[in-house]
């Protein structure tokens, strides 16, 4: 008996694997392609509500200047929380304020609130706009991230203008549009670059679209297209491929083209609208333009070293910026993705670095004035020294071709981050950024930081720099960043105090302050 | 039960239970691949390609200072059309601080000190040293209830320079008076030949007071007709006793730069007191009207009244 039942479950344990491994694969087969279906992890898209009309009509005060501001919420989060006023000038249909954020397209919709206020005196109390004829001031609605229905108070379609109107002693006028746009999957990038970058009437453009992982190793995808507007089709496709290419003359005075990847999966990575001015004569001429309001974006102007060329349109000054976004700014994921809230300029007068001296820096004419006072920073190129941040002045110095120093560079300014390393001997005046630090003023700041840049039981590493007699503080700072392949310190890979720092940026620029 | 029974037994147990587990893990990656599978989009949405935004442009401030050890002046400063590149990170020390009409801070950034000049040495290593003197020139997106830009010294709680914006603005607004934000800007002064600036000497005519009043706007265009004015005439003494008053409309909606001018009648007691008097112009008393600047709608002025 003992015998026998041994034997049956050795039996049974023997046939057990073949039960265990006929499952496993049955599993395994109906597994395999809804794996195949499922990005690394979620997959993101833009969601933009931009307001292009105001008229505060009963809601205006008549013993106060109109001073209309909107608050926004996508998903729950407010995107305007200083109340920042929209500047109700001449004709109230061109305030065109845009409020973005990311959201996770595995929620399937995204709850929506525009509220309208217009700011009293300081003694009084804001009035609050009924923009909507229902019950209620404010509009609620709901987008459908599959389907791009908008429901609730306003029924229609993202991408299309909307107006709405109140009753009441407090009505008003409101326009918007809501748009969804740069879808953004984990593990895919897309570059999307125009050559030459400031063209000429007559010039053949070629437009490039190129994939990559997120090591920026080649990738090959579904689909990789183009698109130019007004085309809805795209204007080159490459299957089972890694990049793709077209050509244009324009025929008008500015042309706009977008790049989009579509994995095995349908997953799709799509840059935003990339708009080209031809044959621009302005003080300063867009090149990629992405960002209509440039408080939504990050304004970057390139600047050609009188020194070093001969002119903003000197071919090889052009070849540099070109260069110099498609490798420094677009060759670094980051950067690559906040590419959508970038928008690159060129000076049409030649700024001056040095002679002698990297730091010393000389805008164009009339920087820091008018014409300029949108530049959140000047990149001034030169084939002589450069690597220095004059961030007093809004000025950069960058040696052309040199991609990790432009990255480090704009790591001061506009981002706010300081260097990580100890200036070998030299001085400087170092100051603990905030918000977002990357260097510390002791110890015990750092570690109570590291909880925030996912670095729980990590150390603090210290250094120190000879302080200069001009500022105060101290020599000895601390930080979190490692010592090497680093974004400031040895201009290598942004890490996770670096990221933090120039997310958060970002994410303002989507608040409408950048 | 015999051995094959046992087994047969067994075998269906397990059959059953690895079905289970089957029924499991397929509801299991279903149901997870249906809440994690990305919305497609293998068709995009049209959508507009971003407007080049060269014409409508905000209001932006732009103010220059002047630096120099221990010193800050006021250079210049305007508003105009255009973007601000907002405020980027600097050190603590000096505070830009931008206030409204009741001093409320509405927004505030540090500033680098513009005398503390970086550079690199000819070895490599950097240094740092102290300008005689540097200009500052400093941006920010300007909304009309900004009054003051004041810039603080943070570590010793000094105001080093404070700056009137409402002058700026006004600049701006005879400039472009078609801003929705370039209110009239109404001002009354009093106006009667031979009058001297201050303390000028009335005489009332059979106990008739006249004195002309002007109002002019300063502002921008958009205006209202039938603003109220009110003029009294009251003692010299700490009561101030209202003697007379009148109060008047202005007729018509004044462009920039235009008058309106009103004789103001006072009824006086033929035994009034020669001596000193306070006469009073109020533009829009209770605020019932937009004015770029409600400050400066009062003027006061002292009279010497003489009996014929």
């Amino acid at each position: 008996m003992w015998l026998k039942g041994q034997l049956a479950r050795c039996t049974l344990t023997a046939k057990l694997p073949q039960f265990v491994s006929v499952g496993l694969l049955i599993s395994l087969l109906i597994i395999s392609p809804t794996l195949a279906l499922q990005p690394q992890e979620s997959s993101l898209a833009r969601v933009t509500i931009t307001v292009e009309k105001l008229d505060l009509f009963e809601c205006d005060d008549v013993t106060t200047t109109p001073d209309p501001y909107v608050r926004v919420m996508i998903n729950g989060e407010n995107l305007n929380p200083g109340n920042r006023e929209i500047d109700y000038y001449e004709s109230p249909t061109y305030p065109r304020q845009g409020y973005s954020t990311y959201v996770n397209l595995a929620q399937k919709t995204v709850d929506m609130a525009i509220e309208l206020y217009d700011a009293d005196d300081p003694w009084s109390d804001d009035d609050h706009c009924d923009i909507f004829a229902g019950e209620g001031r404010n509009l609620a609605l709901r987008l459908d991230l599959e389907t791009c229905a908008i429901t609730g108070d306003v029924t229609s379609q993202c991408n299309v203008y909307l107006e709405t109107q109140g009753t009441g002693g407090e009505a008003a006028t409101i326009g918007f549009r809501v748009d969804v746009d740069n879808f953004l999957t984990p593990g895919v990038q897309v570059r999307c670059t125009h050559d030459p970058i400031k063209p000429q009437p007559g010039d053949t453009v070629t437009i490039s679209a190129e994939v990559f992982d997120d090591d920026f190793t080649q990738l090959a995808v579904s689909q990789v297209e183009i698109y130019v507007d007004p085309m809805t089709a795209p204007v080159a496709t490459a299957t089972n491929a890694d990049w793709t290419i077209f050509s244009i003359t324009p025929t008008v005075n500015e042309f706009s083209y977008y790049c989009r990847a579509v994995t095995a999966s349908n997953a799709v990575e799509e840059t935003p609208w990339h708009v080209v001015p031809v044959g621009y004569n302005r003080p300063v001429i867009p090149v990629v333009y992405t960002t209509e309001n440039r408080t939504n974006a990050l304004d970057v102007v390139f600047i050609a070293d009188r020194n070093s060329y001969s002119g903003s349109n000197d071919t090889q000054f052009l070849t540099a910026v070109a260069d110099m976004i498609r490798n420094g700014f677009y060759g670094e994921n980051i950067f690559l993705k906040g590419g959508a809230r970038t928008n690159f300029w060129i000076a049409r007068d030649t700024g001056e670095v040095g002679p002698g001296d990297a730091c010393k820096l000389g805008g164009p004419d009339h920087w820091g004035d008018s014409t300029f006072a949108f530049a959140n920073v000047g990149v001034i190129v030169t084939t002589g020294a450069g690597g220095c941040a004059r961030r007093s002045r809004r000025l950069l110095s960058v040696t052309a071709g040199d991609f990790n120093v432009v990255r480090h560079e704009v790591g001061h300014a506009p981002f706010g981050l300081a260097d990580e390393y100890d200036k070998n001997g030299g001085s400087s005046c170092y100051f603990q950024p905030d918000p977002n630090p990357n260097i510390y003023e002791t110890e015990g700041d750092c570690h109570d930081d590291l909880a925030n840049l996912n670095r729980v039981g990590s150390t603090c590493r210290r250094f120190e720099v000879n302080y200069p007699p001009v500022c105060d503080g101290p020599g000895i700072w601390w930080t979190s960043e490692p010592a090497t392949n680093d974004m400031m310190n040895d201009n290598l890979e942004p890490q996770a105090a670096d990221l933090r720092s120039i997310n958060y940026y970002f994410d303002q620029c989507g608040k409408g302050g950048c | 039960m015999n051995d094959y029974m046992m087994r047969k037994l067994v075998k269906q147990v397990l059959f059953l239970l690895i079905t289970i587990l089957f029924t499991v893990m397929i509801l299991f990656t279903v149901t997870t691949s249906v809440g994690a599978e990305p919305a497609l989009q293998p068709t995009p949405v049209p959508r507009q390609p971003p407007r080049l935004d060269i014409e409508y442009l905000p209001k932006l401030a732009l103010v220059e200072l002047e630096f120099t050890p221990g010193n800050v002046e006021f250079n210049s400063g305007y508003i105009t059309k255009g973007y601000s590149s907002g405020s980027e990170q600097a050190p603590p020390g000096l505070q830009v601080q931008l206030l409204d009409y009741v001093g409320k801070i509405i927004e505030s950034f540090n500033l680098y000190n513009p005398l503390i000049q970086d550079r690199i040495n000819p070895d490599g290593t950097h240094s740092q040293s102290m300008l005689s003197k540097a200009e500052a020139k400093i941006n920010f997106a300007f909304v009309a209830i900004m009054k003051t830009m004041r810039l603080v010294d943070t570590n010793n709680a000094k105001t080093l320079v404070e700056i009137d914006l409402e002058p700026l603005f006004k600049s701006y607004c005879l400039e472009n008076p078609n801003d929705l934000d370039c209110v009239a800007d109404l001002v009354p002064f009093f106006f009667h030949p031979g009058w001297e600036i201050d303390n000028p000497t009335l005489s009332p005519d059979m106990g008739r007071l006249t004195v002309k009043v002007v109002i002019q706007n300063i502002g921008g265009n958009v205006s209202s007709r039938g603003v109220p004015v009110l003029v009294t005439l009251s003692t010299d003494d700490r009561q101030r006793e209202v003697l007379a008053s009148r109060r008047f409309r202005i007729t018509t909606a004044l462009l920039p730069g235009q008058e309106y001018t009103r004789d103001v009648v006072f009824m006086l007691r033929n035994d009034i007191p020669e001596g000193l008097y306070w006469l009073e112009a109020n533009v829009d008393p209770n605020n019932e009207f937009k004015d770029l600047a409600h400050s400066n709608n009062v003027i006061t002025v002292h009279v010497m009244i003489r009996r014929p």
